[in-house]
């Protein structure tokens, strides 16, 4: 009696294991099987963003860098600085990510592949000291995957049931383009917002929003002076961009309106103490209420509109002051030719 | 090392337990002193070097505990008691030099007691207030002449037990010693290994599942405590004391899951503090063993000492003296004060553990004071609508007083708290209550209604974002806190506990070693182990 006892302990716990491990083997090998990537942060973008390095390796040549948070997707059209300059280019951008992770994650493509330079897309507004839910992902780790050394056990680590979830809900949103905010990374990993004024959620359009941004900066400029000081260091050239802000919100709102001066002065002065290039969009040009995407975030004309200046810019041709750059043109022409995104003045070729 | 770890679940946990069958093939002192090792490893793999603490200390005590148990001092109470304070002392200097001088010295350098220069780093050893407690417990023990049994080996094991090492509960010697000493415990059972098992993995899913998907949202929400409005703000502190509740109560489920791998049962240290009816029931389910040490140790020597000055000073301490001012004062007030007191501090430095030990002392005299003086007869003759209304009632009021003090004793100082709390009270303002987007989409039916809803601004739809904690997944969360049995209800039939659960729920939601909760079980642990990624330590580890 007691040994049927022990006998049913016994296989309920056999019973037990064995479940849980065969679901753990059978996930990961659905997984593996349909190129589920491994999630390594909380943050989907910058595990979308890591996903697309391994699919998009850079070659033998020096790329040119652009990082930054989610204003590096939205204000510099990565794919028409290449197609201008023929030259490769990656951009590293993703949703929400801090100063120092933008920082680390340059480091780590710049330990895998040859950089020529770093532009960094700052907005006087959304620059963050920490990520809402960072997980920082070890160099060795990035390595592994970027190069697609890791072994299941390893991608298996990586796996998690809210990650997989948020996995399904981001390829639907990226890839089938349902969302308001969907995105899709063009060649070079750029991506537009296309957040029309009724998509965008109200905190962010009456410029609440902004306001919650703005504290999550104490640290984040030194953040930057030390990310171009070691680029300057490494004997690469460091440009810093800065966009733009939706004009109703600096104009109804004074305390951001200061904010947003004072942060514009700041990230003059820590181009100016480690030797780096400042493209001020706002030297040179307005640009029209079309041309957002929402208060912080310009759309794809917005981003063809600006990149274009910063174009010039960049070869040296002379900017008049003082214009506006218009947007309120026809739809920017989309193709979801495997994901890839053309705007409006690109000769970007999908691949 | 975590419990919620692979390389716990997947290296550690299964060498120390097969070492420990093995080793008890050979004898049970050599099953007990892997034991011993495997737990020092276990506290090592976080800082190697306070493992000589810990060595050190367990050396200490149970050097003072064979001297208070020595024959010749059996009846010299003034000796045993000068060893006694002696052996406090000796474990409380090592506990206020590594929790508490560097916390003063800040604060002695804030308001210019100390030069600026005079800086004070130390790191906190992990685990030491239950290390140090446990042992305290110990030499009190002996005092009482219990404990003479143990050997050094097993006293070792008694203190470093990994299971509780970090978090506790906080044992007695005569809970595990005997246990220690009976060479059945080292027997290899199934029962044993199922059952902890299946409690382990119900702590581990309340851990990984429950718990650590609210510590980002908590963060954000406590790093800013001004920046938020009311129903913000509640979200946030609803969300830290769930996170707090299934955190606590996943680590005590795994403590005694794993113990009872190792043929070892613990007392209960957590029975649905939710629930309770009252702060005085709150202190009982929360946190049990420290509660019962505390009022051991603190509460009741207090209590004893007012007694017998009353008695000299030609006071009464019966019943009904309790219920005079002076008796009440002198015998409940005072002495619940100085132990919430103690136990606030017990849990930081910070004045914001102060303030909440202090609520706490508050709550427990309104508690005692209504019980002392209150009406006897109310509720005698209620009818069960009204009784409902009223267990309702007390459950809510207990739990908002509990979350108060909760937010006290999360936040980064009182200031933090304070604002925090001005937020729940709508001092920040009154922002839109939010609605799920796929709500709204449904309320959209409603026409006028919606419309009236949204154009006086009572509700707003929300994206989900993973900055603010979600209503839905709170009150998921609240269901299974407030309507769903705990750990040692669904395991009483085969409770590996040192204290007897009453089955007291459906059959269905009872363990058995059946292939059917073997099956769930296995589920749950196999989305545990597939969400494992994002875990965080244990809350009371900083303790």
């Amino acid at each position: 009696m007691k040994n049927d006892h022990e006998h049913s302990f016994r296989r309920n716990l056999l019973i037990c294991l064995g479940t849980a491990l065969g679901i753990c083997a059978a996930v990961e090998l659905t997984c593996v099987s349909l190129g589920v990537a491994p999630l390594f942060t909380a943050s989907p973008a910058i595990n979308e963003k890591m996903r697309f390095l391994r699919e998009h390796p850079p070659g033998h040549t020096p790329i040119g860098v652009i990082s930054g948070a989610s204003i590096a997707l939205n204000d510099i059209d990565s794919d028409l600085l290449e197609d201008d300059e023929g030259r490769p280019f990656v951009n590293l951008g993703a949703n929400g990510v801090s100063v120092p992770t933008s920082e680390q994650f340059y480091q780590q493509l710049a330990a895998l592949y040859p950089v020529r330079e770093v532009i960094f897309a700052a907005s006087p507004i959304e620059m963050r000291d920490a990520y809402r839910a960072e997980v920082h992902v070890p160099t060795s780790v990035f390595r592994r995957y970027v190069l697609g050394r890791m072994t299941m056990a390893e991608e298996f680590t990586y796996r998690d049931i809210p990650g997989l979830i948020s996995y399904v809900k981001n390829w639907h949103e990226y890839h089938s383009r349902t969302s308001g905010s969907s995105l899709a990374f063009t060649k070079t990993g750029a991506v537009p917002l296309e957040v029309s004024v009724d998509a965008a959620g109200r905190r962010t359009w009456n410029g609440e929003a902004v306001f919650d941004l703005t504290t999550d900066c104490v640290h984040c400029m030194d953040d930057l002076a030390q990310f171009c000081r070691d680029v300057r260091g490494a004997g690469l050239p460091f440009t810093v961009v800065v966009g733009p802000i939706w004009p109703e919100v600096t104009e109804r709102l004074p305390r951001i309106r200061a904010i947003v001066a004072n942060r514009r002065a700041q990230l003059r002065a820590v181009a100016q103490q480690c030797n780096a290039t400042l493209f001020d969009i706002t030297d040179y040009a307005t640009l029209d209420d079309p041309c957002f995407a929402n208060s912080l975030h310009l759309n794809a004309q917005g981003m063809s509109a600006m990149t274009a200046q910063f174009v010039r810019f960049r070869r040296g041709q002379s900017i008049p002051k003082g214009m506006a750059l218009p947007c309120g043109g026809s739809r920017v022409a989309r193709e979801s030719n495997s994901g890839a995104e053309k705007a409006p003045g690109s000769q970007a070729s999908s691949e | 090392m975590v419990f919620a770890s692979y390389s716990f679940l997947f290296i550690f946990l299964p060498i120390a337990l097969v070492g420990y069958y093995l080793a008890a093939k050979v004898g049970t002192n050599y099953a007990i002193g892997w034991l011993v090792l495997a737990s020092l490893v276990f506290y090592g793999v976080w800082n190697p070097a306070f493992v000589i603490l810990l060595v050190c200390s367990i050396g200490f005590n149970f050097a003072v505990g064979r001297a208070l148990l020595a024959p010749e001092r059996e009846n010299d109470t003034k000796s045993r008691h000068r060893l006694l304070f002696l052996g406090v002392a000796g474990n409380l200097l090592p506990l206020i030099f590594f929790k508490y001088l560097g916390p003063m010295l800040a604060y002695a350098r804030s308001i210019s007691l100390v030069s600026p220069e005079f800086d004070f780093k130390v790191i906190l050893p992990l685990g030491i207030s239950f290390f140090t407690f446990t042992q305290i417990g110990y030499l009190v023990e002996c005092d009482h002449g219990r404990g003479r049994d143990l050997d050094l080996i097993r006293y070792a094991a008694f203190v470093t037990f990994f299971p509780h090492l970090i978090a506790g509960p906080i044992y007695h010697i005569r809970e595990i010693g005997p246990q220690l000493l009976n060479p059945d415990s080292c027997r290899l059972r199934f029962s044993n290994l199922s059952v902890g098992t299946s409690f382990f993995i119900i702590g581990l899913a309340k851990k990984v599942l429950l718990a650590d998907p609210l510590a980002e949202v908590v963060k954000i929400g406590f790093a800013h405590p001004g920046d938020f409005q009311l129903f913000s703000t509640w979200l946030y502190a609803l969300a830290y004391s769930l996170q707090l509740y299934f955190d606590f109560s996943g680590y005590s489920d795994m403590a005694i899951g794993l113990a009872s791998m190792f043929g070892i049962r613990f007392p209960i240290n957590f029975n649905s503090p939710y629930k309770s009816r009252n702060i005085i029931d709150f202190w009982q389910r929360w946190h049990m063993t420290l509660t019962r040490y505390l009022t051991l140790l603190l509460y009741n020597p207090l209590a004893m000492y007012f007694s017998r000055r009353r008695r000299l000073a030609g006071l009464g301490v019966s019943q009904r003296d309790y219920q005079t001012l002076s008796g009440f004062g002198s015998l409940v007030v005072i002495p619940l004060f100085f132990t919430m007191t103690l136990c606030g501090i017990w849990h930081g430095a910070g004045f914001q553990f102060l303030i909440f030990g202090l609520m706490h002392g508050v709550y427990l005299t309104i508690n005692h004071t209504w019980r002392t003086f209150g009406p006897k007869a109310a509720g005698k003759n209620r009818g069960r609508l009204a009784e409902a209304g009223v267990v309702v009632s007390s459950v809510g009021l207990t739990y908002l007083s509990v979350l108060a003090a909760q937010v006290m004793f999360r936040a980064s100082s009182a200031s933090a708290a304070l604002q925090m709390l001005g937020g729940m009270i709508g001092l920040h303002g009154i922002d839109a209550f939010p609605i799920p987007s796929t709500v709204m989409k449904v309320l959209q039916h409603l026409g006028p209604i919606h419309t009236f809803l949204t154009q006086t601004h009572h509700i707003l739809a929300v994206p989900s974002e993973d900055s603010t904690p979600a209503p839905a997944s709170l009150a998921l969360r609240f269901f299974i806190v407030w309507a769903l049995p705990n750990s040692q209800t669904i395991m009483a039939k085969f409770s590996p506990t040192l204290t007897a659960v009453k089955p007291d729920t459906v059959r269905w939601l009872l363990w058995q070693p059946t292939v059917r909760w073997a099956l769930a079980l296995g589920l749950l642990l196999a989305l545990s182990l597939m969400s494992l990624q994002q875990t965080k330590v244990f809350l009371y580890f900083q303790f």
